[in-house]
């Protein structure tokens, strides 16, 4: 029970007392209490972009303490975010820093870190947004510099004034001060503001980019990709919530697609970049999602995607309009899509007929590089040969390859051998053999193309041949007959030989005459026969011709049909003639075909009726019997083709019969008989 | 009343003030947190559901070493079941921090200089993790850079700073 006593009253007192000061003193706090707990909460709302209750909490911490000038800080930062939908917030802000500055300034005799950076950013960023002229630009920037720079001799060791330094050295193009003087300070002094990082990160990602696209070494500039995809995935880490890293970061794995197309490594970690940030490309960017979009389907024809490809240009075209480079690579596209093995006759037709249209007008382009014009120019020969035109086709490849006799480009460099093959290909079946030869020689591809192609040109090279080619005089339906024979073998002619390939002639040496001979040709084996042949010498000739133009020639030996026995000529004296005196017989022995054979060459004279001697025998076994006056002959000399027979005396005129018998060497015998009278002059002289 | 019940008076209310002062000190300085039952960033060092005892005095990076262990509120976007979690202080402001080849390397910062760039001994990882590698970037001021024990997927980096406001103690 309580009781009202002196100690009591002392005591209850003491404790009002205290609990007054307390009390006070709690109440005195109170206001920076909640002004500090609405900051720190708009502080957590602002890092995780819940700009709603960003304002809400720091209205609540300015109307809390109206002297605390961080919320109002924070506050003119909002106000410049703001400003980037809305410009009139970046006057509100410029208004609202200028009058911390003055009250800072009349306080404190200078203006906090965030009232220079707010005046310089918000001053520039309102006249930024009323797309001024390059001189009134220059001049904000120049006066946002002097602004920071101001502020940078306050703060020298503060690492947003050189981001935001950096900013405005890029924006004037001068990334040496950007890079040099100010991004990398920051690393040096260390003091910055977690706000700033996303905005130093973009920079370098930026300043990457930039540095890349002049940069010709291909390892520097790979390596500056690398880095500002790197940059800007830091800042998409930091603010998830901006759409500036995305599209960066897509235009930064496009350009590297772009530049390192042959390098598969860093081709696929890039398009796994793009891949991560499509969605969010697609909802920010139009002529970066287009841009992108192309990147991606030229990348998915690479990999044999064409569907893929060709959904992608379709979705960069619903953005914009397609480039040359993304038209060219859509007719590509729709070619190797046309070819699809699986695709039906009317979508192939359509799908090639589209193609050939793009590509045709590729060729034409003057936007062409000689790669586009040698890469159209092969699809469009390869379309055209597909459509069964193969003169268009060739005319189209010779243009590829005569266009790129001179390039020095790897692709075309890499890609001729297999032009050659085509056009080898095309010129053999239009039996262009010679030109076929020439572009199969140069041909490459896969191996089993190389192949094909070194087999054909072996075939080509291959002479023709004529194996067992027989012409001899056979016994068929005469003793005069001839059977022919031959086996032929041309690898250039594709398919069997046809009759023109094959000429077959007989010649006849004594005439000088050639004419052909009728033949059959079945598969390799040409035959003929010849019955009855004239007399004659003959030799049979074969000729066989391949596709190449190469020729075989084969030649039977001279052989002889020889109907007929030594004729005896230029007989003297001459049949039925009458002669003054008879000193010699004499004539010439001529075979046409083969020789006179006068070893057993018999020649008599009969004397006329009622002389001493009835028969004189003049040669025997082809040696004279007699001698002549003038001594040139001699009793058993041999007789030769000109046969000159003394005749010993006497010789009584009468009729004489000269009688003779020669063979030739194949013993065809001619025995021949003449009269001739002699009738000395003046009368008869016994 | 006399003098001796005066004196016993102040005395038990100086008393009683001392106390309430201490407590009032201890309680501001130190406290228990429970670990929530769904956090296992720190496993094994904290087991999920331990009571851990924290240094609520320590909250300022001077103040704070490396490799503590420190409770802090989580941001907003992580918020969900649990609004603190614990992990290591990795790094403070103007220290320059990489994680390459799922090590981590970092350049001290003392007295405004950058000192080199050293690699990060961590025993207490599960060697089996394989944390994704961030390039060098500057712990930016009033945040500390922190990592969890198990480092089996990568964070986000802005998930690895925190606010020094957010900070409530260093675990003993």
């Amino acid at each position: 029970m309580f009781r009202l006593t002196l100690r009591s009253a002392v005591e209850l007192s003491l404790v009002v007392l205290l609990g007054l000061v307390g009390l006070t003193m709690l109440l005195g706090t109170i206001d920076e209490y909640k002004a500090g707990r609405a900051f720190d909460d708009a502080m957590d709302s602002y890092s995780a972009s819940v700009l709603e209750d960003v304002e809400d909490y720091l209205h609540a911490a300015m109307g809390a303490k109206p002297s605390y000038d961080a919320p109002q800080e924070a506050y003119g930062k909002t106000l410049i975010d703001a400003g980037r939908e809305n410009p009139a917030k970046y006057t509100q802000a410029l208004t609202l820093f200028e009058e911390l500055k003055r009250r800072q300034e009349t306080e404190h005799s200078q203006a906090s870190l965030p009232v220079h950076v707010g005046l310089a950013v918000a001053d520039l960023e309102a006249i930024r947004s009323r797309t001024p002229g390059q001189a009134e630009l220059e001049q904000a920037l120049r006066t946002a510099r002097t602004r920071l720079e101001d502020a940078l001799r306050l703060y020298p060791t503060c690492g947003d004034l050189h981001v935001n330094l950096a900013t405005l050295a890029y924006l004037e193009n001068n990334l040496a001060r950007c890079k040099k003087g100010h991004i990398d300070k920051v690393a040096e002094v260390g003091d910055v503001s977690v706000d700033a990082l996303p905005f130093l990160y973009n920079l370098r990602g930026l300043v990457a980019l930039r540095e890349a696209s002049a940069e010709s070494d291909p390892e520097r500039r790979s390596r500056l990709f690398r880095g500002a995809a790197t940059e800007f995935e830091k800042v998409r880490e930091f603010r998830p919530d901006w759409s500036a890293p995305y599209l960066n970061l897509g235009a930064a794995h496009a350009q590297a697609i772009l530049t390192h197309g042959t390098e598969v490594r860093v081709v696929e970690r890039s398009v796994a970049g793009i891949k991560s940030v499509l969605s969010r490309i697609q909802k920010e960017g139009g002529p970066v999602y287009a841009r992108v979009c192309e990147v991606l389907a030229t990348h998915e024809i690479g990999r044999g995607r064409m569907s893929e490809a060709l959904r992608l240009f379709k979705q960069a075209e619903d953005r914009g309009n397609l480039s040359w480079h993304a038209r060219f690579n859509r007719a590509v596209a729709l070619y190797l899509s046309a070819m699809d093995r699986k695709k039906g006759r009317r979508d192939r037709a359509a799908g090639l007929a589209a193609a050939r249209t793009e590509l045709t007008k590729a060729l034409d382009s003057s936007m062409a590089t000689r790669t586009d014009a040698f890469v159209a120019a092969c699809l469009l020969a390869t379309i055209e040969e597909d459509l069964g035109r193969p003169e268009k086709a060739m005319a189209l490849f010779e243009r590829a390859a005569g266009g790129s006799a001179q390039a020095s480009d790897t692709f075309i460099t890499k890609s001729m051998p297999r032009v050659h093959l085509c056009l080898g290909l095309l010129h053999y079946r239009a039996k262009h053999y010679g030109k076929a030869i020439e572009h199969l020689e140069k041909a490459g591809g896969s191996p089993d193309e190389v192949g094909v192609a070194k087999a054909l040109v072996g075939r080509l090279r291959t002479l023709p041949t004529i194996d067992g080619f027989t012409a001899s005089r056979d016994r068929l339906f005469t003793d005069h007959d001839l059977r022919i024979s031959a086996l032929l073998d041309a690898p250039a002619t594709p398919g069997p030989l046809g009759p023109g390939d094959v000429r077959l002639t007989l010649t006849d040496l004594l005439r000088n005459a050639t004419g052909p001979i009728p033949f059959q040709l079945r598969g390799p084996l040409v035959r003929a026969a010849l019955v009855n042949l004239p007399q004659g010498r003959y030799r049979v000739d074969l000729r066989v011709s391949d596709a190449v133009g190469n020729h075989a020639n084969a030649a039977s030996e001279v052989f002889e049909i020889d109907r007929e026995p030594p004729r005896i000529l230029d007989r003297s004296p001459a049949p039925g003639a009458t002669v003054h005196e008879l000193t010699t017989v004499a004539f010439r022995l001529e075979d046409v075909v083969s020789q006179v054979d006068t070893s057993p060459l018999k020649a008599s004279l009969r004397l006329p009726e009622g002389s001493a001697l009835t028969l004189r025998l003049l040669v025997s076994r082809g040696k004279y019997l007699y001698p002549s006056a003038d001594g040139k002959i001699r009793t058993g000399s041999a007789a030769t083709n000109d046969v000159r027979c003394p005749v010993p005396e006497p010789t009584p005129p009468g009729t004489y019969t000269v009688s003779v018998e020669v063979p030739d060497t194949l013993g065809k015998l001619r025995s021949a008989e003449w009269q001739f009278t002699v009738a000395p002059k003046g009368g008869a002289k016994r | 009343m006399n003098v001796r019940d005066i004196i016993s008076s102040i005395i038990f209310y100086a008393g009683v003030v001392c106390i309430t002062l201490v407590l009032i000190r201890v309680g501001s300085r130190y406290s228990f947190a429970k670990v929530h039952q769904e956090f296992r960033g720190m496993e094994p060092r904290l087991q999920r559901g331990d009571h851990v005892f924290l240094d609520k005095g320590i909250r300022r990076p001077e103040q704070l070493e490396y490799g503590d262990i420190i409770m802090y509120r989580r941001p907003l976007w992580k918020r969900g079941a649990f609004d603190y979690e614990f992990a290591r202080v990795m790094g403070k402001p103007g220290d320059v921090v990489s994680m390459s080849n799922h090590k981590l390397y970092r350049a001290e910062r003392r007295e405004g200089e950058l000192l080199a760039e050293e690699r990060v001994s961590e025993p207490y990882l599960n060697p089996r993790d394989r944390p994704g590698d961030f390039s060098p970037f500057v712990v930016p001021r009033n945040t500390v850079l922190v990592m969890h024990d198990n480092r089996h997927k990568r964070e986000p980096l802005r998930n690895l700073l925190v606010p020094v406001r957010a900070i409530r103690g260093r675990t003993k």
